[in-house]
């Protein structure tokens, strides 16, 4: 199932967070830039929820009174990265060597790849921000492709290809 | 595909200040996200048990302790519409039938009372801020409260379909 689902607005940028404005910038950004692989990842962990139910987060900054009813959810409460599952076997068979890869993607447009190599960090600063944000973006593919599985070759060639290379999780 | 995912469209500011509207994207289905995160939360403890040096993996299996906790209280419509979300998915023959039984399982046993490791591991978890120990009774109580209500909803459901 794949439901078109327009979310509301966002609330006012000033009223939120640094690191929630961050991670939204670099989560449009991604969605953006990666628009020709846009079926074949899915955001997932903590920013989910966000992105399905935006309006039962905080978005007022730290220290400010809160007057709503309910005590509103400290963004920090849900996440502190952007999380990728990819779809590998979709990304395998859609290879085209005219189309630039992932890694290539993520390096032209500022995002640095760590030691870790499944996680990359893009730098944000955005008009008043207290200081840069640094934002985590962790590559996750199915655990069906552990090494030594049957899988595992689609794995290392999908990574080899696309130069990402996703830590594996259990979806 | 498991994760049921949802498009969600998105408008604003990126990192290089360009204003984008309307750029959708692909975010996972909640339910899908709890009954995977269970399946994660087990996996760990069982690499744990096989590898018990260093906490890495109890470091991640309260991270996902705590991201089902979270599904869990805020859920629109709560348990009963958690459920309704489940049962199809659940009872009828497909490829994630399997995975999704084994999902409820792990949530019957890690999640289902205050004392079992799911919710005594989720208040361990960096985000969860709670210093208090009857705060973190409390949150423990309330998860298996929720994971109680939720397996029992699908139980009723599935012998009303038998």
């Amino acid at each position: 199932m794949n439901q078109e689902d327009e979310q509301p607005q966002w609330a006012e940028p000033d009223a939120k967070p640094d690191l929630l404005r961050a991670i939204e910038a670099v989560v449009l950004e991604l969605a953006n830039i990666l628009s020709d692989y846009r079926d074949a990842f899915v955001i997932s962990g903590g920013l989910a929820l966000h992105l399905l139910f935006p309006q039962r987060e905080t978005h007022r900054q730290a220290g400010t009174p809160n007057e709503a009813e309910e005590e509103p959810e400290p963004f920090e409460r849900l996440t502190k990265d952007v999380d990728l599952i990819l779809n590998v076997l979709m990304l395998d068979a859609m290879f085209d060597d005219k189309m630039p890869a992932i890694g290539e993607l993520l390096m032209e447009n500022h995002y640095q790849q760590e030691p870790r190599r499944h996680h990359w960090i893009r730098i944000v600063n955005l008009p008043g921000f207290v200081k840069p944000v640094a934002v985590p973006v962790e590559f996750l593919a199915p655990g069906r492709f552990a090494p030594n599985s049957a899988d595992s070759a689609v794995l290392a060639r999908m990574s080899a290809l696309q130069d990402v290379e996703p830590a594996l999780s259990v979806e | 595909m498991l994760l049921q995912p949802q498009t969600v469209i998105l408008s604003g500011l990126t990192p290089g200040m360009d204003r984008l509207d309307n750029v959708p994207v692909q975010v996972v289905d909640l339910a899908m996200l709890i009954l995977v995160k269970a399946i994660a939360f087990q996996d760990r403890l069982r690499k744990h048990k096989i590898d018990p040096e260093g906490e890495k993996h109890l470091l991640q299996a309260a991270k996902h302790a705590y991201d089902i906790s979270e599904c869990l209280r805020r859920f629109p419509g709560k348990m009963e519409a958690l459920a309704e979300r489940i049962e199809p998915l659940w009872t009828q023959p497909g490829p994630e039938q399997p995975i999704i039984d084994d999902a409820l399982e792990c949530l019957r046993v890690h999640f289902a009372s205050p004392t079992a490791e799911g919710p005594r591991r989720m208040v361990l978890e960096e985000r969860y801020q709670l210093d208090n120990d009857n705060d973190k009774i409390v949150a423990q109580r309330q998860t298996s409260r929720r994971v109680e209500q939720l397996l029992r909803l699908l139980d009723k459901r599935l012998e009303a379909t038998l």
